[in-house]
């Protein structure tokens, strides 16, 4: 079973290192949106007072997430049709590395992320360590999560250990950071919420090194309201698996 | 022959010589053809002679040849679910990668004009 080590130059309560202006310039930012108007905008603001590139992948929203989204800076990729949170990142990724990204981060836009994280994600790619970081709430540091989705979320990890046989301690979490390299070896396919254990499988397979890094994620009112329902952890067990058996 | 032999059987066989005449063609898939020109055939089979259904249904240990083919037809229609799914998650696949190419190539602005992010020099791949 693969073992990840978790990013020892991050602590849970320490201080993240810093990038220098010339990395943040190179690191694209992939914020996928459905329906985040209320949100989007402060998060956008937030990320942009340090890292200059901001995509945000508007799914098809029937607010007006991509409006408040170019107003805040960002750019806009906008899907014609709801394709799902795998779809939108994927689309943020290629159009990333087609503008010539070194360096790619997801982000959710629920305000459930903190910008403070991305120089721990990036720092090991920089230094060399591995090519792929991804972020664990269970290593660093969560608040008012409900027990329900800690229990589910825990429920995740046991299944990727089992099925994926990838030894991590957070499998949905959507910050993640990615070197070029990496993310060109990433392609994700299945549209909708399994993306994330896909996503576990491609990075499992890539053959370029990767860790876990210690993130915090702060769930408020409005992103326990947005997020998915217990319910649908059966439909991401059953869209995964599907898709291992028919390929 | 019964009046439901009479009115089914002349509509399989013209199914069956129409799946013939595809295969013979050579246009469409021929595993296709050759997979509705054998249900098509079973079928035919099953209604012209009833009693030899009922023999085979008795060899595999079910009382009624009725029975048999309706245990076939559960079978197909749970198999012919699983195809349209497969299908339908291709196309959907397909969707989405159309759907993501309008949308590299049309980043915008509030504008309306298009976004031009701060080209990031990768020069290591």
């Amino acid at each position: 079973m693969a073992q990840v080590q978790p990013n020892a130059n991050v602590s849970s309560g320490g201080v993240p290192p810093s990038l220098p202006e010339s990395v943040r310039e190179e690191v694209f930012v992939i914020i996928p949106a459905y329906n985040e108007g209320e949100a989007v905008g402060a998060v956008i603001e937030e990320v942009r007072a340090i890292y200059p590139n901001v995509v945000v992948v508007d799914d098809g929203s029937k607010d007006h997430s991509a409006d408040v989204s170019a107003k805040a800076g960002a750019l806009v990729l906008r899907h014609a049709i709801n394709r799902g949170q795998g779809a939108a990142l994927q689309t943020g990724i290629d159009f990333a590395i087609e503008q010539g990204a070194k360096y790619i981060v997801t982000f959710d836009s629920d305000g459930q992320h903190r910008v403070e994280d991305i120089p721990a994600l990036i720092d090991p790619i920089l230094n060399g360590r591995w090519d792929i970081s991804l972020g664990s709430r269970f290593l660093g540091g969560v608040e008012n999560i409900k027990p329900s989705r800690k229990f589910l979320l825990r429920l995740g990890v046991l299944f990727t250990r089992i099925v994926s046989r990838v030894r991590i301690t957070d499998t949905h979490n959507g910050l993640r950071g990615f070197s070029r390299k990496a993310a060109k070896r990433i392609h994700i396919t299945l549209d909708r919420m399994a993306h994330a254990s896909e996503l576990i499988d491609q990075v499992r397979d890539c053959g370029l090194p990767y860790g876990e890094v210690p993130v915090h994620i702060r769930y408020t009112d409005y992103s326990k309201a947005k997020g998915q329902r217990s319910t649908g952890a059966f439909k991401i067990v059953f869209h995964y698996l599907f898709k291992r058996m028919t390929g | 022959m019964n009046a439901f032999q009479w009115i089914t059987l002349p509509i399989l066989v013209l199914l069956i010589v129409e799946r013939t005449w595809t295969l013979l063609r050579g246009s469409g898939s021929r595993r296709v053809a050759l997979f509705w020109g054998l249900i098509w055939a079973g079928a035919a089979v099953a209604i012209a002679w009833p009693d030899l259904t009922t023999s085979i249904a008795a060899s595999v240990g079910i009382s009624r040849g009725a029975d048999l083919a309706m245990y076939f037809a559960i079978l197909f229609g749970f198999v012919g679910f699983f195809m349209i799914y497969v299908r339908m998650r291709r196309l959907d696949a397909n969707l989405t990668l159309l759907v993501r190419r309008i949308a590299i190539e049309n980043p915008v602005h509030l504008d309306g004009q298009p976004s031009q992010p701060s080209r990031a020099n990768a020069s290591h791949e």
